[in-house]
């Protein structure tokens, strides 16, 4: 017999060999290496193509997107509930017949004795007065113009107030008292945010239910070109789990570059906002970004699209191999 | 070894191709199946290496009835078959050297205890040269010594082959005879679907003769 040909080591480099590659040229390789797919017993005519990679990295943008408004949604309705939900308005209207004064007084008195509530303080005529210079404009206001009276409340987040109780007691020493909790508003605000989040998580099960469909006709194409191939492995002996996780392999690369690409692009549209709204403070209304950390979470899409691509190829290959003898 | 009673086989719900076939391959055999074209050769082996389930009949392949047998189970009985089709079935993507070393791949086996053993077998069937071309660019004849390196690199139980000498010339067809003889003397039954009467001679081994779905026995 002839000597036998050493075969396939040609094509990779020698360990031993010092590399003469550069630093840049080793780091290209390596990511070149990361979105070139090893070849397979089955190939990769139907199963793989830009054209798949495309549609995979729109639904991870796509998904990546859903997920990080939801996130902003939840990290700006975080701020609201807190920055409103420890402190009241106590407003004080001017009554005929009572000093406006002996009111506040009487007020902050039953404010100050009640249990929750951590400090207080009224704004002084000229300090309302100023509030309202936006609209009736500066030194429009006269000394004889009735003006309600605010008082500043910062509540005790760590003891539970009761508000009804609190304005009937306030009432009681001091007439023509509207105790503001914000509450009507904030809430208003919160079961819009709330709407926003689910309607973010609502597109997030629409793109991935699409990713499943996807995948399943990704596979049933693959297989279906590969028909011949898969029948001979079936044939000399190859289980149904040999065959679906050769399939399965060329998902896990398609799913990798999708996901790349699809995080990437949803990355860069986060990371453009935050510049914008660090660039533009004098914006109406203050635009949306992600904390630094959320971009964790964001990472979890091109993770679970990978999951659910490799799976859904899986499952379906060992489906449709179950049918043959 | 492979016993066959009574069975018949049709396809979908077309006329039965195979009826009432009935014969007994022993270990180490050495079997033709002849016949004219169309007389159902192909579709007895395809029942033979498991790719088609018989309409009636009992089919009873290393002492396993297929009928009851597992599906899952049946990749274990393929692994111990090595089959020649007969239209090759090579994978065009694969070298000649990679879809010899298929079988052994799917058994799990590592490439550095077979890359030696493949190299060598497909010295013997004369394409030592041709390890890293792909089927495409293979003559007809070239595929045909690699589906039969393909066939017997496992050192399968049985052999079965679909005309493994209908595109080489006499000198290579007694070569491979001989690959198939050899491999018959270390154990392997062997079961060659032929048209080819010279090589039916050259051996003189019994025939299975199979005309209009029906089988007889001769030798």
């Amino acid at each position: 017999m002839a000597e036998p040909v050493e075969m396939h080591e040609a094509q990779f480099d020698d360990p031993d060999e010092p590399s003469t590659k550069t630093l840049g040229a080793q780091i290209a390789s390596a990511f070149r290496g990361l979105f070139v797919q090893p070849s397979g017993i089955v190939p990769s005519v139907g199963t793989t193509g830009p054209t798949l990679v495309i549609v995979l990295s729109a639904m991870c943008f796509l998904a990546s997107l859903a997920l990080g408004a939801a996130l902003i949604v939840n990290r700006t309705t975080d701020t609201w509930t807190s920055d409103l939900t420890g402190v009241l308005t106590v407003q004080i209207k001017p009554q005929p017949g009572i000093d406006i004064e002996d009111q506040i007084e009487a007020a902050l008195t039953v404010l100050k004795s009640t249990k929750g509530v951590q400090s207080a303080q009224a704004l002084s005529r000229k300090d309302t007065a100023k509030l309202l210079e936006p609209w009736l404009g500066e030194g429009n206001i006269t000394q004889d113009l009735p003006l309600p009276r605010l008082i500043d409340v910062v509540l005790n987040s760590e003891i539970q107030l009761d508000t009804a109780a609190l304005a009937a007691r306030l009432n009681s020493v001091a007439p023509g008292i509207v105790l503001d909790t914000h509450r009507q508003w904030l809430e208003q605000l919160l079961s819009t945010a709330q709407a926003a989040k689910w309607l973010a998580f609502a597109i997030l099960a629409l793109v991935a239910g699409t990713t499943i469909a996807i995948a399943i006709f990704a596979t049933r194409s693959g297989l279906s070109a590969n028909h011949g191939v898969v029948e001979v492995l079936h044939l000399i002996g190859a289980h149904d789990r040999f065959i679906a996780t050769e399939i399965q392999t060329h998902f896990l690369w398609l799913g990798l570059r999708g996901g790349i690409l699809g995080f990437g692009a949803a990355a860069l549209t986060f990371l453009a906002l935050s510049t914008l709204q660090s660039t533009q403070s004098d914006l109406l209304l203050p635009i949306p970004s992600l904390a630094p950390w959320q971009y964790l979470w964001l990472a979890c899409v091109p993770v679970s699209l990978l999951l659910t691509v490799t799976t859904t190829a899986h499952v379906t290959v060992l489906r449709t191999l179950g049918k043959m003898v | 070894m492979v016993r066959f009673e009574n069975v018949g086989m049709r396809y979908g719900m077309g006329p039965e191709v195979l009826r009432d076939v009935n014969f007994h391959l022993e270990p180490g055999s050495f079997h033709f199946l002849t016949g004219p074209s169309g007389a159902g050769k192909t579709s007895l082996l395809k029942l033979m290496f498991l790719a088609h389930r018989p309409s009636r009949g009992l089919i009873s392949m290393f002492g396993q009835d297929i009928a009851t047998t597992n599906r899952h189970s049946l990749p274990a009985l393929r692994r111990r078959i090595g089959v020649v089709f007969q239209e090759f079935r090579m994978l065009d993507h694969l070298t000649t050297y990679e879809n010899v070393a298929l079988p052994l791949k799917i058994a799990g086996r590592r490439e550095e205890d077979f890359r030696r053993d493949v190299c060598e077998l497909l010295e013997w069937v004369g394409l030592g040269d041709r390890l890293n071309a792909k089927p495409p660019t293979l003559s007809g004849g070239e595929k045909q010594r690699a589906a039969i390196a393909r066939a017997v690199v496992g050192q399968p139980d049985l052999l079965l082959a679909d005309e493994p000498t209908g595109n080489v010339d006499p000198e290579m067809g007694r070569r491979l005879l001989r690959l198939f003889v050899e491999l018959n003397k270390l154990g392997t039954s062997v079961l060659i679907a032929t048209h080819d009467h010279a090589l039916v001679e050259q051996t003189g081994a019994p025939e299975l003769i199979i005309n209009n779905g029906e089988l007889t026995y001769r030798g």
